[in-house]
């Protein structure tokens, strides 16, 4: 059942601020004394504040758990330098700090950890390359596995077309190793420092996701760590049931430690960008342009709601010639030109947005070099997506502090919920950006429950990251949380399911999947982790 | 004793967003895969208040190739960060490498008052220095002996000092860079003092052999599609903006492939780093040639740095040639 944010969730007896009376009156606060939080949690309209961190682990069982652990040979380092380096992610948000730190070397090593883990009920908690935004990789007490110590190619396999890579492995360095032999990955993250353990985790999203589907769904076998400390190999075709709830199962039901995934020969993309003053419109074309499955890669890239980039490209100059033949007469977006005369039509008719204009102008000039380096793109043609776009994302939008925020929904949503996505962006931040792409469903529905696609989606499943600019400190912890209360309020008034929806988001896991699933899942996390050590408090 | 390294700002490493990006061009992380030993190790290891003591170990793995700074999106100068921590650990005597640097820093003991007025100077590595066909032909392509001065001072007691972190007495510095005052050009054989050339010369155009060969038509001739060149990965990086046009340029051109990664940042060999001299770091030179030759078949490499052609010799039977040989060859 989703949950009915209109239902108060106020304490008994509080009266909430924006009931239209005055606030309260205040008296000041004798000296010494902290006041009383003039904020209560619930005066943000309504949405209710979810707990940003969880509460930190000190249980008094970490020295002796140390203490087996090192006498089975693992390396557990407790010094100040190796901590500090995990205290939080990419969101830069949530903080918390690790007991000590396993740097994972294998999978017999990993399994000494969790066994020892359940004995001594010390949570666990897998990192790859930590670019989870809602602390979902952040170990808050305990002990932090970091995968990239295991960051491996195992072997390469060109007759089957798949290669085997320990899961710690940085896309980009796999993305190395196949480009020697004229490979490719398939499909990733935009973003070349996420693992691919890590990616298989929460899903993983490319602009090809429209033809392939998602990253999770080029992996046709892995070696999973169960909580428990068995070491299993699992795959398409053994051991489907842990291979489906590892997969999507946000660290959840095991450790990935070994992955084997599709790969494919390479090939440079022609890239193409139409425009839009229209997000209503750009989203109608990225149907119409996935729906025709004339495209290798497609998504929508904006620099507000006024300045739409329809993305497209293709692998082959055949299906390029084709779509441009019958697809691309039937699409709204306008050629640079003609947008550039539409913009300056509308900013000269409102000349008060002038800034908002400037903005648009000084974005473009810094970004666009940065999808044109004549190093990675000649002729049309762009060597390596994940560089071109990883580099701009970490140069353009990368900060100490992140959010990213997604609404994840079926086509019949996707429309409305990014409108009201866009509205609650706009009224937060002067400057953002939103990056929407489609994902092919693949048959099996297994592994899809209680994670990023959504339940009621059918070949096609939409996501959409609300992603504001900032400086780091411009906004409060506070703004920043409130903000992404206020998106997920959409999907769960629109019934849609998001990306992230682990760690600070927790709060929402309920009234996005509704408790008969939740529970369902949560009985098979007990089963699978008695102790509950693995990855504790990111979704259960 | 003042040091003639810039202080190290303890701003540089509070930008680091963790972004990992340092790590994959990096050797040490190729090689370790491990975390402390990057630059967002030692960057996140002091944002959460660890010393220079604390990530010694980190301090003493860096070979110094440059690949993180053009990669870092924050922009900080990660090689000017670790330099500086490395001389706060000398300062307090815990520098791992200044015991190794102490050998090579003697300065040389004669030089010539050469007229280096619209010359250029190039200084040379010992293995070119003692080569005269080699040295010759770099001289040559540099403009003839009539336009070229081999520099006696070479500094390189300066770059092993720089490097270890020990510092530079103001007075042996002013000495080397007198010689170079009013150059031309200066054109180095290894890249790790470019960028402090830079500098201390501004207005001095500071380049490295191989570009200076490669400025020459008949040198870009004498390259063949099968041919692997393997870029001197300090100079390039140091000067990354500015270079890669240039080489980009070079492998559209003369079709030969280039020691270049995805990120167009050169793989290093690591041959030249002091703690690879000394063999006290965990980077291997035998695997990074490895890695730099792994899926490729050339019929020759070409070097612009002969401590890099030395460690692809030792590592593959194969041909290994200088570029300012194949210029001379034409
Ligand atoms: C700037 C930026 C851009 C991004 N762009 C994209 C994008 O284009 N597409 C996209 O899909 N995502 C994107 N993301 C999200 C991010 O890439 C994904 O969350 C990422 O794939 C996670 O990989 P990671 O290795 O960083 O995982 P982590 O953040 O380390 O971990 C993710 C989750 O998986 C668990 N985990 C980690 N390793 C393992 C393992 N080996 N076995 C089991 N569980 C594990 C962790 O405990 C955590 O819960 C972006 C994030 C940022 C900050
Ligand atoms: S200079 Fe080279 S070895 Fe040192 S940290 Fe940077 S990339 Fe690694
Ligand atoms: S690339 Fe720069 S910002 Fe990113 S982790 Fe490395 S040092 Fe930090």
């Amino acid at each position: 059942m989703p949950y009915d944010t209109s239902k108060s969730v106020l304490p008994r007896g509080a009266t909430a601020r924006h009931d239209g009376g005055p606030a309260p009156e205040m008296p000041p606060p004798p000296r010494g004394v902290i006041p009383p939080e003039t904020v209560s949690p619930e005066a943000m309209f309504g949405i209710p504040r979810v707990q940003t961190n969880p509460s930190r682990w000190s249980g008094e069982t970490w020295k002796p758990f140390v203490e087996e652990l090192r006498d089975g040979g693992v390396d557990v380092r407790e010094d100040r330098a190796t901590k500090a380096m995990f205290v939080t992610d990419a969101g830069g948000l949530s903080f918390g700090a690790p007991h000590g730190v396993v740097i994972a070397r294998s999978a017999l090593q990993v399994a000494t950890v969790l066994r020892a883990a359940q004995r001594f009920r010390v949570p666990v908690t897998t990192r790859g390359g930590g670019l989870t935004t809602e602390g979902e990789s952040v170990a808050f007490g305990g002990l932090q596995l970091d995968m990239t110590g295991m960051s491996k190619v195992r072997w390469v396999d060109r007759d089957r077309m798949l290669a085997r890579v320990e899961a710690g492995i940085f896309w980009h360095s796999m993305a190395e190793v196949l480009r020697r032999q004229g490979l490719d990955y398939i499909s990733a993250p935009l973003n070349f420092t996420s693992s691919v353990g890590g990616t298989l985790a929460v899903g993983g999203i490319d602009v090809n996701a429209c033809k392939w589907g998602a990253s999770a769904d080029q992996c046709v076998a892995m070696e999973v760590v169960t909580p428990t400390g068995q070491v299993v190999e699992c795959s398409e075709t053994a051991n489907t049931e842990l291979f489906d709830r590892v997969l999507l199962g946000y660290g959840q039901f095991g450790v990935v430690t070994e992955a084997t995934m599709r790969i494919r020969p390479y090939t440079p993309c022609r890239m193409h960008h139409i425009f839009y003053d229209d997000l209503k419109a750009a989203m109608e074309d990225l149907i119409v342009v996935v729906r025709s499955e004339s495209t290798d890669y497609s998504g929508i890239l904006t620099m507000n709601d006024r300045a739409n980039n329809l993305l497209f490209a293709f692998d082959s100059e055949d299906r390029e010639k084709a779509f441009f033949a019958n697809v691309r007469p039937k699409l709204k977006g306008l050629t640079e030109g003609q947008f550039a005369m539409r913009a300056a039509r509308y900013y000269a008719l409102h000349p008060w947005k002038i800034g908002e204009a400037l903005w648009l102008w000084r974005r473009k000039r810094t970004l666009m070099p940065e999808f044109e380096r004549p190093e990675h793109v000649r002729g049309g043609k762009m060597d390596d997506r994940t560089v071109v776009f990883s580099r701009a994302v970490w140069r353009h939008w990368g900060n100490r502090s992140m959010v990213i925020p997604d609404l994840a929904t079926s086509e019949s949503k996707f429309i409305e919920s990014v409108l009201r996505g866009n509205k609650v962006i706009r009224k937060y931040f002067p400057h953002y950006t939103l990056y929407c792409v489609a994902i092919r469903l693949q048959p099996n529905r297994e592994r899809y429950e209680m994670s990023c696609i959504p339940g009621d989606a059918t070949g096609w499943a939409y996501g959409c990251e609300f992603e504001p600019i900032f400086r780091a400190g411009e906004y409060s912890r506070d703004t920043l949380q409130s903000f992404k209360n206020e998106i997920y309020d959409v999907g769960v008034k629109m019934g849609t399911s998001y990306y992230r929806f682990g760690g600070s988001m927790k709060g929402y896991i309920r009234r996005a999947f509704g408790d008969a699933m939740v529970d369902r899942h949560l009985a098979m996390k007990r089963a699978a982790d008695p102790a509950m050590i693995l990855n504790p408090d990111v979704v259960f | 004793m003042r040091s003639a390294l810039p202080r190290f700002s303890p701003a540089t490493f509070a930008a680091c967003s963790g972004c990992d990006i340092c790590a994959l061009a990096c050797p040490v992380w190729q090689q370790t895969h491990d975390v402390r030993l990057t630059p967002k190790g030692r960057a996140t290891a002091l944002q959460g208040g660890a010393s220079a003591e604390d990530i010694v170990e980190s301090l003493g793995a860096c070979t110094l190739c440059g690949s993180c700074v053009p990669a870092c999106p924050e922009r900080i100068d990660l090689v000017g960060m670790t330099l500086g921590l490395r001389a706060d650990l000398a300062a307090k005597g815990r520098s791992p490498l200044a015991p190794l640097a102490a050998g090579m820093i003697e300065p040389p003991r004669e030089v010539s008052k050469a007229n280096v007025r619209l010359k250029t100077v190039l200084l040379a590595e010992e293995r070119l220095l003692a080569d005269p066909s080699l040295l010759a032909a770099a001289t040559l392509r540099l403009g003839g002996p009539a336009h070229v001065i081999v520099a006696d001072d070479t500094g390189f007691d300066i770059a092993a000092a720089l490097e270890a972190g020990i510092p530079v007495a103001p007075e042996r510095l002013e000495e080397f860079l007198a010689g170079l005052r009013g150059a031309l050009r200066v054109v180095t054989t290894e890249g790790f003092l470019n960028s402090f050339l830079r500098k201390w010369l501004p207005g001095t155009p500071i380049r490295s052999l191989g570009e200076s060969c490669l400025a020459l038509a008949e040198t870009r001739r004498a390259l063949r599609p099968t041919d692997l060149y393997l870029l001197d990965a300090r100079a390039y990086h140091a000067d990354f903006e500015r270079l890669v046009p240039v080489y980009d340029t070079l492998r559209h051109e003369t079709g030969c492939d280039l020691s270049l990664d995805l990120q167009h940042l050169a793989i290093t060999t690591a041959a030249n780093a002091l703690n690879s001299r000394f063999g006290t770091g965990p980077v291997r030179v035998a695997e990074q040639v490895k890695w730099i030759l792994e899926g490729r078949r050339p019929s020759r490499v070409v070097v612009e740095n002969m401590e890099d052609g030395e460690a692809v010799r030792r590592e593959r039977n194969m041909p290994v040639v200088h570029v300012a040989a194949i210029s001379a060859a034409k």
